[in-house]
């Protein structure tokens, strides 16, 4: 009897392979159009934009939004803090959560269970913001960049991912060898178990980064000095006009002085996403891989 | 062992590395409260030396991100005019509420800051946080000339009768509406007077296509609207020009219902009339359909985009705020006054006092003389030209107060909005008017006097008191004021029949409010609108 071969391509195959080709184009466009949109439209006269500003290809490029927003002093030192807070951040993130997964991830350890349960616990329940303030004003972090790196170093999810991640790829048996072979913890943290964690770094370096450059609450709450501002809530201050007063008479003065033209919010978006865009295709593979980081059960 | 001494010694480095990182921004509060001091200058003709005291102190303010606050010449100016140096801190504008709520809640509240005199400035009051300046305010004549008795009814947060906080002023806000004439002249009808004449222009600018292009892309009219705790996106002052007609302005309640008498908006003899007329115009197609859902100005953006016709508009600014902001022809568009129900009645505009939040001082300052004297400063002439349009012969060349025109070049005009704003400035208004009024032009500012001087001899004014109890509505019956806001916006869209809406009122909202309303009534009574006409 002559058994069917599964992996032959029957016609029901290429319709479920044109269908799912087809539904991805479609989510594909729909994500890409708003970035063509909001690309093109900041180049756009803004005349050009209020004749019509459903048009999205532009008769001519212009510069003006892009001279217009460059010009801001903010912009300038937004761009300086977000690419310390991010850059430092990331390395520091990075770093503290291989030494804190590498000890966590050993069930040996005095206290294992306190530790892992006082980490879960943070992912849980939160101090709130007033306490969280207080606890930064009196550590001396206020008004400093600190504020924006050291309170979100070690991200509790990451934490576990990363615990999950050294439990399960470095086997026991080679910390032993490295033992015998007169290693030291520390040695063997460095030396043996780091270089196998490379995935799992890669994929940290791009959630921290992603985290850090996108971050604007902490500055809000943390600082008072304008020039400390990281670049996306000087883009939040550009693009969005709303403002928390309660008076509606107020909120409408308020957002009346302060609009900006369309075509200058747009060129400040472009600004602020493209550094971050740029990283991401390097760090792709990393994205996909992440997905399962640490997924494998203790 | 020389590894492990080269591993602590990273650790220490590290250490202090952060250390230093940390302490290299240092909190302005600490720096303001190290200071009272002496600074030593010398004077270059002279040779000699002259001691002049500088006090220090903290305050946040509202400032737009193009302004640079370093080296900023218009805060040396008040240092040197007042002998104080302000240390600004200026939150982001998105949550300027949120950060100064938090600085309060912790203490770290500087010297005086900018709030709206809301319900949170009510609830810092009674808990003493703000300093109570009745009895100082006579001190600072210009704090008495340029902001009135009426004015500071908006910072008298508790019913003591006494004042805590200074109002910045702003000048009267009237509204009417905008037209596009050229329109107007397409579908061969004039401007309306009254809400029938309204509704048939509408008419004629959706569906007659009055931009000629033989596409159905055009609407009659276009509100605005603003999500807030307390009102459904139907109410906006941009909506008043329509609204006053039936005696009812949005976010005005002093103004008194068609009978006189002093009602909340949803009792008003004509509210279901107006939100019938609402439903009328949405479900017809007339009414660009999403103005519900508008945020900021997206209506004046669509009348400058020509998708719309008519707009509400402010007669102190439409030239500046949409004319000259969107770069339109000022010939092809026309100011009118309010509408009314028939041809009889009157156009009214509606005056509540003017302010655009208010300067609060913290109760444990000791420097609220310093405070007060700035807040002086800035309600001077000088102070406020200065603060408005920055420094003369740097910002502009010459400037009358008289008209409230100024000369400037193009590049005096970018410099300026480096340095500082109306949103930054101590007083939005010198008696009573704003710093620069009309427009750009002398061609546009004639036609804003004609405009506004021949909309002003219809109108009837009404000045009412600041009206503060209806703002607890909304704090004390959340629930139900965000049922009436669906149920009114679910009416005027069709989704909900009127008997649910008029059964919702008559049977909850109107027993819940039954209080704020008879104390809203009583207030009325002690504190009479005035009408002029």
């Amino acid at each position: 009897m002559r058994v069917k071969n599964a992996l032959v391509r029957g016609p029901g195959d290429s319709f479920v392979e044109v269908f799912s080709t087809l539904t991805v184009s479609v989510f594909a466009l729909c994500c890409l159009l708003p970035f063509a949109y909001v690309f093109f439209v900041s180049f756009m006269p803004y005349t050009e934009y209020l004749e019509n500003p459903l048009k999205v290809i532009p008769s001519k490029f212009d510069l003006t939004a892009y001279r217009q927003m460059l010009g801001y002093k903010l912009i300038q030192s937004g761009y300086q803090v977000s690419v310390f807070t991010t850059v430092v951040g990331t390395i520091l993130s990075v770093f503290l959560l291989v030494i804190s997964g590498y000890p966590l991830s050993k069930t040996n350890l005095k206290g294992h269970r306190f530790f892992i349960y006082m980490v879960l616990f943070t992912m849980f329940f939160n101090g709130g913001m007033i306490p969280n303030y207080i606890l930064i004003r009196n550590l001396g972090l206020q008004n400093t960049v600190w504020a924006l790196i050291i309170p979100g170093c070690i991200n509790s999810f990451n934490l576990i991912l990363m615990k999950n991640y050294i439990k399960s790829t470095v086997p026991e048996t080679l910390e032993e060898a490295a033992k015998i072979d007169g290693a030291n913890d520390i040695r063997i943290l460095f030396s043996i178990v780091t270089p196998l964690l490379k995935p799992a770094i890669a994929t940290m370096t791009v959630f921290c980064s992603v985290g850090y450059w996108n971050n604007y609450f902490s500055a809000m709450l943390y600082l008072q000095d304008r020039k400390l501002w990281p670049l996306t809530l000087v883009l939040r201050e550009l693009v969005v006009e709303n403002t928390s007063a309660v008076s509606p008479v107020t909120q409408m003065l308020t957002s009346t002085h302060r609009s900006h033209p369309f075509t200058l919010k747009m060129a400040a978006i472009i600004v602020t996403i493209t550094p971050i865009l740029i990283v991401y295709p390097f760090m792709q593979r990393y994205f996909v891989k992440g997905i399962s980081l640490g997924s494998v059960k203790e | 062992m020389f590894k492990k001494a080269i591993s602590i010694l990273l650790c220490i480095m590290v250490m202090v590395t952060a250390l230093i990182g940390c302490s290299s921004g240092k909190n302005t509060k600490e720096q303001a409260n190290s200071v009272e001091e002496t600074t030593t200058t010398t004077t270059e003709n002279t040779g000699t030396e002259e001691k002049k005291e500088v006090i220090e102190v903290t305050t946040i303010l509202q400032v737009n991100p193009e302004i640079v606050l370093e080296d900023n010449p218009v805060l040396k100016k008040i240092e040197e005019d007042t002998g104080v140096r302000l240390i600004v801190e200026a939150p982001p504008l998105n949550d300027f509420g949120d950060r100064v709520k938090v600085l309060v809640s912790t203490g770290d509240m500087p010297d005086f800051f900018i709030y709206g005199a809301d319900v949170a400035a009510k609830q810092w009051a009674q808990e003493g946080l703000l300093a109570d300046v009745t009895d100082k305010i006579k001190d600072y004549p210009n704090l008495v000339s340029n902001i009135s008795k009426e004015q500071y009814g908006d910072t008298m947060l508790l019913e003591d009768g006494r004042i805590y906080g200074i109002p910045r002023p702003n000048s009267y806000d009237k509204w009417g509406f905008l037209i596009n004439k050229k329109w107007l002249d397409k579908v061969g009808k004039d401007v309306p007077k009254t809400v029938d004449e309204f509704i048939d222009v509408c008419r004629a600018f959706t569906f007659e296509d009055p931009d000629g292009n033989n596409q159905d892309d055009t609407y009659g009219v276009s509100f605005g609207a603003q999500q807030n705790s307390m009102d459904s996106g139907i109410w906006h002052l941009y909506n008043d020009f329509l609204s006053t007609a039936y005696g009812i302005s949005s976010w005005h309640p002093g103004m008194p219902d068609v009978d006189g008498s002093f009602k909340l908006r949803a009792l008003k003899s004509k509210y279901y009339d107006y939100l019938t007329l609402l439903k009328q115009l949405y479900s017809e197609g007339i009414i660009d359909r999403e103005f519900i859902t508008h945020k900021s100005s997206e209506n004046i953006e669509k009348f400058a985009q020509n998708r719309v016709g008519i707009v509400g508009a402010s007669e102190k600014n439409y030239t500046t705020q949409i004319i000259e902001k969107y770069s339109l022809n000022p010939d092809d568009y026309v100011y009118a006054p309010p509408l009314t129900l028939d041809e009889n009645s009157k156009p009214v505009y509606v005056l509540p006092p003017s302010n655009w939040m208010a300067f609060f001082i913290n109760a444990k300052s000791d420097k609220i003389d310093a405070v007060l004297k700035v807040l002086d400063w800035g309600n001077s002439e000088e102070g406020f030209v200065t603060m408005q349009l920055g420094i003369a012969g740097v910002h502009y060349n010459k400037y009358d107060i008289e008209t409230r025109t100024v000369e400037r070049t193009k590049e005096q005009a970018e410099a300026v909005a480096k340095v500082t704003s109306n949103m930054m400035a101590f007083a939005n208004a010198y008696k009573g008017k704003e710093a620069l009024m009309g427009g750009s032009t002398p061609e546009t500012i004639a036609k804003w006097q004609k405009e506004s001087a021949a909309a002003d001899a219809v109108t009837r004014k009404i000045y009412t008191p600041f009206v503060k109890m209806i703002d607890k509505i909304a704090v004390e019956f959340p629930d139900e004021t965000q049922t009436l806001n669906s149920l009114e916006v679910r009416y005027v869209t069709g989704e909900v029949q009127l008997d649910e809406l008029k059964k919702f009122i008559e049977e909850t909202w109107k027993v819940k409010t039954a209080a704020i309303a008879k104390e809203f009534a009583d207030f009325m009574a002690k504190n009479p609108v005035r009408i002029e006409d």
